[in-house]
């Protein structure tokens, strides 16, 4: 059999990707997430009196609250089976890997499970984030010494 | 190549399954000897659940064949669980031999003929073949938590949840194994996890071909020739891959588990289980019922680890059959 042959008859089968649709659900869904986040940050501002910043910080842990809730009931993948990266990219999806690793981890136990199973699929997301963190931080320190401030 | 071995006096005595009432919607349902409420199965973890749903098929199929235990000889089984644990730990009950075998999905027709084999050879005068596979523990042993919110693709299959059992005899009964015949394995040329139905189909288009080869056997000497996995895309690329016409016997075992084209459930079932959920119920129960009357088993198997994925090494695939005879009553 020729690999050639074979590939051609596999691409043949394989099912066209509703990238139209999909591109639709995703921004719908994660403007959705957008607009949630946004009330949420109104509603600490006007009615919980916060400051902005804290506001803001609100509204992120009321959409990880949310989030995480649903996948400790069973729905969270459901949805995101439809809705795709606009579900999986906010902070949403984060709060679901981290909900669903540690609901996996349980069986091992708190220390070499939850603990340790938790961050397996959010860790890269960390790290990386301090890694660009740490990356920016010594362009600014450096751009510092030499008398630039770019903020300024 | 193949290697296909003819099996003298080789007979099914019994075979038993147990699956979750997913597994009930498509068209198996009423052909299964047991079915559990859901993953768990009344225990706390899906590994838990997966012992207890293999010990359970073969605790049927011993009662079936009201068989004294101590007249097995050996047991081969295997799942899709590191160091197949799952069959170890359900064998530290057994009062006899057993043979841990890994063959991905292929598992089902691998232990089935290894037990033909040994008892064609009289190494066994009774052997038992079992495998079992479960959805939330292929899942975190492969992919990600099943809660976990990632889009699948429409190629995914979703792994069959259950176990099955048979008992292979020299004594004659309704059912005769006649041979059996062990794969080669392929590359794939991909390590797309993704669409393993297409990948398979290669194994399982090389095994077949071979089989009727040396047999010196057409497509239509065979009522059925039922393959493992391959689902509903796979299906289709086996049928291309074969160039023939007319192949209303070829049919995948996946597609009957989960009935895809109506349930929506992906591209069909996969798993250690899903042949043997399919084979060791409805084939061998219209085998008896002389519905069908030669039937060839394919158990697809995708031999690559959650390392070797993400290491983009290409998965090898492996494909063995069996193949079963109705057995005329003089």
């Amino acid at each position: 059999m020729e690999e050639e042959k074979y590939q051609k008859i596999v691409s043949m089968h394989r099912p066209k990707v509703p990238t139209l649709r999909n591109t639709f659900l995703s921004f719908l869904s994660g403007g959705l997430i957008g607009t949630f986040c946004e009330g949420m940050n109104e509603l600490a501002i006007h009615v919980f009196q916060f400051e902005k910043e804290d506001a803001s910080f609100f509204a992120t842990m009321m959409v990880v609250l949310v989030a995480s809730s649903l996948t400790f009931f069973g729905v969270y993948n459901n949805i995101s089976q439809k809705c795709g990266a606009g579900l999986f990219l906010p902070t949403s999806g984060f709060a679901n890997s981290l909900t669903s690793s540690a609901m996996e981890g349980r069986s091992e136990g708190l220390i070499g499970g939850i603990g340790s199973m938790m961050y397996s699929l959010a860790g890269s997301v960390l790290t990386y984030g301090y890694f660009i963190a740490f990356y920016f931080a010594t362009i600014y320190f450096l751009l510092n010494l030499w008398g630039i401030n770019p903020w300024h | 190549m193949a290697l296909t071995i003819l099996l003298k006096k080789c007979y099914l005595l019994q075979s038993a399954a147990v699956a979750t009432k997913e597994e009930t919607k498509g068209t198996i349902g009423t052909y299964l000897d047991f079915i559990y409420p859901d993953l768990f199965a009344g225990e706390k973890t899906y590994e838990s659940a997966e012992q207890a749903m293999c010990k359970k098929a073969i605790e049927i199929a011993k009662s079936k064949a009201k068989l004294d235990e101590k007249k097995i000889d050996i047991a081969f089984g295997g799942d899709l669980l590191n160091q197949i644990f799952i069959s170890s730990s359900v064998s530290m009950e057994f009062s006899y031999a057993f043979g841990g075998v890994y063959g991905a999905c292929s598992t089902s027709m691998l232990s089935l003929a290894l037990a033909s084999v040994f008892v064609s050879s009289d190494y066994a005068s009774y052997a038992l073949a079992f495998t079992s596979s479960n959805y939330g523990s292929a899942e975190r042993q492969f992919r990600y938590p099943t809660s976990y919110g990632i889009k699948k693709k429409e190629t995914t299959t979703l792994t069959v949840s259950g176990a099955g059992a048979a008992i292979v005899t020299k004594k004659k009964t309704d059912i005769k194994i006649v041979s059996a015949t062990f794969g080669k394995v392929y590359d794939s040329c991909t390590y797309d996890v993704s669409d393993m139905g297409s990948i398979m189909a290669l194994a399982a288009y090389h095994t077949i071909e071979d089989h009727l080869k040396y047999r010196n056997q057409n497509f239509d000497d065979y009522d059925l020739i039922l393959t493992g996995d391959l689902s509903l895309i796979g299906s289709e690329v086996l049928k291309d891959l074969l160039e023939r016409k007319n192949l209303s016997m070829l049919e995948d075992a996946g597609n009957w588990v989960y009935n895809p084209k109506k349930r929506k459930k992906f591209s069909g079932g996969s798993g250690c289980a899903c042949l043997a959920l399919s084979a060791y119920t409805k084939v061998v129960a219209e085998l008896k019922k002389g519905n069908y009357r030669h039937v060839l088993l394919v158990g697809t198997g995708a031999l690559h680890s959650k390392v070797s994925a993400s290491q983009q090494k290409n998965i090898p695939v492996i494909a063995h059959a069996v193949e079963l005879r109705k057995e005329t009553q003089k």
